[in-house]
C-alpha cells in the first residue's frame, strides 16, 4: 500500500510539475522590463531571429525558432512590434509579415499580400496596424488585426520607414528607400487616408518625441555614386528636423553633416524616456544632443560605431547595437547615461533594434 | 541593406561566395563534352608534379561517361565539395576546407578563375566525359585548394571520331553534344558544339516556409551554348603546334531563395572566350614548351526589384581579359638530376564600373625545381619566386620525398611541404566603396603525408583474361593559412576587407577503388572516398570569442561511394553520398546548421557495339532516388527525386582500320 502510494505521489507531483512548467511557458516572454531583440540575420540566409531579455538580463535567443518546433522566422528580420497579446515581425527579404502570439511567440499566421518590402508596424488600436512597405513605391498597408488580412492600401511616398503616432495621426518617413525623397506623409488613423505631407531633409528614416511633445526626424541626406569614379558624393546635408505636430510643420534643423561630408553617414536616433535627450550616431560616434539644443555638440560622448542604438525608457540605459562582423552573432554592449559601458549581452546575427517590453 | 551600392555588392558576393562556402551536391545542367586537345604546359606554374596519388585523373575511372556533368564527376569521385546554388546556377569547387577561390581552374593552361571575383563558376565549364580527355585534380600546388586541369590530348592515329549525345531531363531541360575530330597522323581538327535549354522548374520542399510546402522553382530558365575548336600539327623534329579556342555563352534566369514570397527579376549573362596558342619542341633529353593565352570573361548581372518596375534595380558589369605567355624547359643531367624552369607572365585588365577606372595588372612568376631520382627514391626542390606588380612576396618554397616500390605492387609513401599563398581579388582591393588596395596576400604552408598503393593482377581463364586492379591512398595533411581577407564594416556603414583571420586546415582523405575487367565483355568496379576535415578558426583579430570554431561551409565528415558493374550490353551502377553537419556562420550556432544528408543517384546503361566501329548507349539516370530535401547553400532550394535519359552514339575509326 505504501508502495502504491509513494507512486501516486510521484505521479501527481510529475503531473504539478508539468502543469506548471506549461503555465510558465503561456506567457514566457511577456514580462514587463523585458526587451525584444531584432536580429536582421544575413542577407540570403534565412537566419534572422528574434532575441528575449528578461527584466533579470537573462537572454534567450532565436525564441521564435524554439516556441515553434525549430521553424525559422526568415530572411532579413527588419521590425518587430508589439500591439496587445500581438508581435508583428516584418521580414524585408522573405517578404512576409508574421504574426505571433507575444505571450508564447507561437506562430499565428503570415501576411504576404502586399508585403514585397515589409519595413515597420505600428498599432494604431487592437482592431489593426499599420504597416511601411516598399524599397521605391511606398504604400501603407492596413492591417485587420482580428482577420489578419491587408483591408487597405496607403500610397505614400518612396520607400516609407519607420512611423509615430500624434494625435489621431500617423507620420509616415518617406525615406526614398534606394533612390531619394524629402518627406514625411500624415495619415489620418480614422479615415487611413494621407491628409498632409510636410517636406524635411532628405531621406527621412526615424522618429523620436522629445520632451516637449515635438517630433524629432533624422534626414540621412543624399549620397550618390557617379562615374568615373564611384565614390561617395554627398548631395544633402543630414540633419535632425524638428516637427511641431500641432502644425504639421518644420521649426527647426540642426545640421549633422554638411554636404561635403562625401564619406561620412547618420544612423540610428534614439531618445530617452522623458524626451529630454537624444542620441544620433554620426560616423563612429553616438552624440547625446538636449532637446533645446540647436546644434550638433562638438564631442561624442561614444566613439564607436554601432549598427542600431535604443535608450531604455524606463533607466535611460543607452543600448548600442554591434553587429560585429555580420557572420557571427551580435551583441548590445550597454552604457549609462554618462556613456559608461555597464554590460554585454551575446544575441542573434546582426541586430538592428530592440523592442522595450513595457 | 542600408545602400544600393553596398546592397549590389553584398548580392554580387553572396552569388560568388568568395571567403565563404562550400557544400557538397550535385549538379547536373553542365553535361557536355570537351574537346580532346593537346595537353600544354599550364601558363601559370604550380609546384613540382610529383608522382602522387593527390592528381586524380577522371579519365582513369571507369564510369565516368555515366556522369551527368563536370560537377557530378567531381562531386562523386573526388575528395571535393561542390558548392551549387542549385540546378543550372553558380557552382564553386572547395578542396580540403579551402576557399573556392583557394582553388585554381585551368582549362588547357588556361586560368579559368575569374579574375575580378577569385572563384571559378563550374557550371560555365563544359564537362568533359569522352575517354581522352581528363579532369586532374592536384593538390601539391601552391595554391591552397590545390589545382583543378581540365586537360585533354589529340591521337594521331585518330581518322574520324563522330561523338554525339542528347541528354533529356525532367524540368522542360535537354541538352545536345556534337564532336567531331578528324585528321591524318600529321594533323588534328576537333569541333565540339554544345547546346544546353531547359526551365528547370523543379519541385523542392520549402523548409523555410511554415507549413514546409512542396513548392516548384520559378525562374530558373537556362539558355546556354559552346563551342570549342582545336587544331593540332605534328611537326618535323619531334616539334607540335596546337591551337585551341572555346568560347561559350550562357543566359540565365536567376530564381528566389527559399522562403520568400519574392517574385524574381534577376538576370545573368555570362559569355567567355579563350584561346591558346602552344608550342613543344622535345629535344633527347630536353623539353622546351611555350604557350600565348588569352581569356575574355564578361559577366552582367541585373536585378529588377520588382517584376513591375520599369527600371533595374541592379545593373552590374564585369569584363576582364587575361593575356599570358608562359615558358617551361625541362633537362635531365648526370647523377640522375632533373632540372626543370620557366616563367609565365600575365596581362590583367579588367573593367567593372564599380572599380572607377580600368585596372591593368601585371602578375606572373619565375621557378627553378631541381629533382633527383635514384632507385626507390625521388625528390624534388622548389623555388618559385611570384610576381605581382601590386604586391611583393617573397620567394615561396616547395620540398618533397618520396619512396616507391615500383611496378606490379606500386606502394608510394610521399612527404611534402609547400609554401602556399593567394593574392587578393581584384574586388577585394578594387572595389568602391570598401576595397582595400593595401591588403596582404594569404600566406600559408601545408605539410602532407600520403601513401598510396596500387596492385594489379591477370589472370586467364577460360581462354579470357580477367584484370584486377585495387588501389588505395591515404592522405593526411595540416594547412595554416594566415592573413584571411574578411569583409568586415570598418568606416561608419563602409565595408571593407581586412587580413584579420588566422585558419587552419587538417584532415585525412582515404580512398579505396578496385575494377575487375573481362575485355569488353564484364566490369565491376567501386571507388569508396572518405574525407575528414577540420577546418577551424584559429585566430580572429576582430572577436576572440569565434577562436576555435568551424569555418563555415565545412563538414568534418563527408563519405563517397559508387559502384558499377557491366556485362557486355548492360550495366547498372550506384552513386552515394552522405554529408556531415555543416555550420553556416561562424558563431556556430546549431539552429542554423545545415543537417547532415544521404544522396543515392541509380543509373542503367545498355550499349550495342557494331562491327567494333559504332556504339550507341542509352542511359536512365534516377537522381536522388531517396527524394531527399538538402542544402547545398543554406537557402537555396536543391531538387527531389528527378530523371534523365540519355542517348550516345560513338563512331570511331582510326588510321590502323583504314589500312
Amino acid at each position: 500500500m505504501k508502495k502504491k502510494l509513494g507512486l501516486l505521489l510521484l505521479t501527481f507531483s510529475v503531473l504539478v510539475a508539468c502543469q506548471k512548467e506549461e503555465t510558465d511557458k503561456s506567457d514566457a516572454y511577456a514580462e514587463n522590463g523585458s526587451a525584444f531583440v531584432v536580429n536582421e540575420g544575413g542577407f540570403t540566409k534565412n537566419n534572422g531571429s528574434i532575441s528575449y531579455i528578461s527584466p533579470t538580463n537573462e537572454v534567450s535567443n532565436n525564441i521564435f525558432e524554439s516556441s515553434n518546433n525549430g521553424q525559422v522566422l526568415g530572411d532579413i528580420v527588419q521590425s518587430f512590434t508589439k500591439v496587445g497579446n500581438l508581435g508583428i515581425i516584418c521580414v524585408n527579404n522573405s517578404q512576409k509579415v508574421s504574426i505571433v502570439d507575444v505571450r508564447t511567440f507561437k506562430h499565428l499566421a503570415e501576411v504576404t499580400t502586399g508585403t514585397d518590402y515589409p519595413r515597420f508596424a505600428l498599432g494604431i488600436n487592437n482592431n489593426k496596424a499599420y504597416i511601411t512597405n516598399g524599397s521605391f513605391t511606398g504604400t501603407v498597408l492596413v492591417l485587420n488585426l482580428n482577420t489578419f488580412n491587408i483591408d487597405k492600401t496607403i500610397s505614400v511616398g518612396n520607400g516609407p520607414e519607420e512611423m509615430i503616432a500624434s494625435n489621431g495621426k500617423v507620420l509616415v518617413a518617406n525615406s526614398g528607400g534606394f533612390g531619394t525623397a524629402n518627406t514625411i506623409s500624415v495619415i489620418n488613423t480614422s479615415t487611413d487616408a494621407v491628409s498632409n505631407t510636410i517636406t524635411v531633409g532628405d531621406n527621412p528614416t526615424e522618429f523620436v518625441r522629445d520632451a516637449q511633445g515635438y517630433i524629432w526626424v533624422l534626414c540621412k541626406g543624399y549620397v550618390t555614386y557617379p562615374a568615373p569614379t564611384y565614390t561617395p558624393d554627398r548631395q544633402s546635408a543630414a540633419k535632425l528636423v524638428r516637427i511641431n505636430p500641432a502644425l504639421e510643420s518644420v521649426d527647426r534643423e540642426i545640421e549633422l553633416l554638411p554636404v561635403t561630408a562625401d564619406f561620412s553617414s547618420v544612423d540610428n536616433l534614439a531618445a530617452t524616456g522623458d524626451g529630454s535627450t537624444l542620441y544620433v550616431c554620426v560616423d563612429n560616434h553616438v552624440y547625446s544632443i538636449n532637446y533645446t539644443a540647436t546644434t550638433l555638440p562638438a564631442t561624442p560622448i561614444i566613439n564607436s560605431y554601432f549598427y542600431g542604438l535604443e535608450v531604455h525608457p524606463y533607466t535611460d540605459n543607452i543600448w548600442a547595437l554591434d553587429a560585429g562582423n555580420f557572420n557571427e552573432a551580435g551583441k548590445i554592449i550597454r552604457y549609462n547615461s554618462n556613456a559608461t559601458a555597464i554590460d554585454t549581452l551575446k544575441v542573434g546575427i546582426i541586430p538592428n533594434s530592440v523592442y522595450f517590453n513595457m | 541593406m542600408k545602400r544600393l551600392k553596398e546592397f549590389t555588392f553584398v548580392f554580387i558576393s553572396f552569388l560568388w561566395m568568395s571567403n565563404v562556402v562550400y557544400a557538397q551536391q550535385k549538379i547536373d545542367s553542365s553535361a557536355h563534352q570537351l574537346d580532346s586537345i593537346l595537353i600544354v604546359e599550364k601558363p601559370i606554374h604550380y609546384f613540382a608534379q610529383t608522382d602522387n596519388l593527390n592528381k586524380i585523373k577522371s579519365n582513369e575511372l571507369n564510369n565516368a561517361i555515366n556522369q551527368d556533368g563536370i560537377a557530378s564527376l567531381l562531386q562523386h569521385f573526388f575528395p571535393v565539395q561542390i558548392n551549387s546554388y542549385g540546378i543550372g546556377n553558380l557552382s564553386s569547387i572547395s578542396v580540403r576546407g579551402g576557399n573556392d577561390d583557394h582553388t585554381s581552374v585551368t582549362w588547357n593552361g588556361i586560368y579559368v578563375n575569374s579574375l575580378t571575383l577569385g572563384g571559378a563558376d563550374l557550371s560555365l565549364i563544359p564537362a568533359l566525359l569522352n575517354g581522352k580527355d581528363a579532369i586532374i585534380l592536384d593538390k601539391n600546388t601552391s595554391n591552397f585548394g590545390g589545382n583543378l586541369s581540365i586537360q585533354s590530348n589529340p591521337d594521331f592515329e585518330n581518322k574520324l571520331d563522330v561523338y554525339y549525345r542528347s541528354n533529356f531531363k525532367n524540368f522542360s531541360s535537354f541538352e545536345n553534344n556534337l564532336g567531331i575530330r578528324t585528321g591524318n597522323n600529321k594533323v588534328q581538327w576537333h569541333s565540339s558544339l554544345i547546346q544546353q535549354a531547359g526551365k528547370l522548374n523543379y519541385p523542392y520542399l520549402d523548409v523555410y516556409k511554415f507549413s514546409h510546402p512542396i513548392d516548384t522553382i520559378k525562374h530558373n530558365q537556362l539558355n546556354a551554348w559552346s563551342a570549342i575548336n582545336s587544331i593540332y600539327i605534328q611537326l618535323k623534329k619531334q616539334q607540335q603546334l596546337s591551337f585551341g579556342n572555346w568560347y561559350i555563352k550562357k543566359d540565365k534566369e536567376i530564381p528566389s531563395i527559399m522562403g520568400t514570397n519574392e517574385v524574381s527579376s534577376k538576370y545573368q549573362k555570362d559569355a567567355s572566350v579563350k584561346s591558346f596558342l602552344n608550342y613543344k619542341k622535345q629535344f633527347k633529353e630536353n623539353i622546351l614548351d611555350f604557350s600565348f593565352s588569352h581569356a575574355y570573361d564578361y559577366m552582367k548581372y541585373t536585378d529588377k526589384r520588382l517584376p513591375t518596375d520599369t527600371f533595374l534595380f541592379i545593373d552590374s558589369k564585369y569584363i576582364s581579359n587575361r593575356f599570358s605567355n608562359a615558358l617551361n624547359y625541362s633537362d635531365s643531367f648526370a647523377y640522375h638530376l632533373t632540372l626543370k624552369t620557366g616563367y609565365t607572365y600575365n596581362l590583367n585588365v579588367a573593367s567593372v564600373k564599380e572599380y572607377g577606372k580600368k585596372i591593368i595588372e601585371h602578375t606572373g612568376n619565375v621557378y627553378a625545381e631541381l629533382n633527383w631520382q635514384y632507385r626507390f627514391f625521388k625528390t624534388a626542390f622548389e623555388i618559385n619566386q611570384p610576381i605581382a606588380s601590386f604586391k611583393y612576396l617573397r620567394p615561396q618554397l616547395y620540398v618533397s620525398a618520396a619512396f616507391n616500390t615500383g611496378k606490379k605492387i606500386n606502394y608510394t609513401v610521399q612527404f611534402t611541404y609547400a609554401d602556399k599563398y593567394h593574392f587578393p581579388d581584384m574586388n577585394d582591393r578594387y572595389w568602391i566603396p570598401g576595397g582595400n588596395p593595401n591588403l596582404a596576400p594569404e600566406t600559408g604552408w601545408t605539410a602532407n603525408m600520403e601513401q598510396t598503393g596500387i596492385f594489379t593482377s591477370s589472370r586467364k581463364r577460360q581462354e579470357k583474361i580477367w584484370e584486377n586492379k585495387l588501389a588505395f591512398g591515404v592522405d593526411v595533411y595540416y594547412s595554416k593559412i594566415n592573413n584571411n581577407i574578411i569583409w568586415i564594416p570598418s568606416y561608419g556603414a563602409l565595408w571593407s576587407p581586412k587580413n584579420i583571420k588566422t585558419t587552419q586546415l587538417y584532415g585525412a582523405t582515404f580512398n579505396l577503388q578496385q575494377s575487375i575487367k573481362q575485355a569488353q565483355n564484364f566490369l565491376f568496379s567501386y571507388n569508396i572516398i572518405y574525407d575528414f576535415n577540420r577546418a577551424l578558426i584559429l585566430k580572429d583579430e576582430t572577436n576572440n570569442s569565434i577562436n576555435g570554431n568551424f569555418l563555415r561551409y565545412n563538414p568534418q565528415h563527408a563519405l563517397k561511394i559508387n559502384f558499377y558493374i557491366e556485362q557486355k550490353y548492360i550495366g547498372i551502377g550506384a552513386n552515394y553520398t552522405t554529408m556531415s553537419k555543416r555550420y553556416t556562420d561562424e558563431e556556430n550556432i546549431e539552429i542554423y546548421a545545415l543537417k547532415p544528408y544521404h544522396l543515392l543517384d541509380v543509373y542503367i546503361n545498355f550499349k550495342a557495339t557494331i562491327q567494333h566501329q559504332h556504339t550507341l548507349q542509352f542511359l536512365f539516370k534516377i537522381n536522388n532516388i531517396t527524394n531527399t530535401a538538402y542544402e547545398s547553400i543554406r537557402s537555396y532550394a536543391q531538387p527531389l527525386r528527378h530523371y534523365a535519359i540519355s542517348i550516345i552514339y560513338h563512331y570511331s575509326k582510326n588510321q590502323n582500320q583504314l589500312k
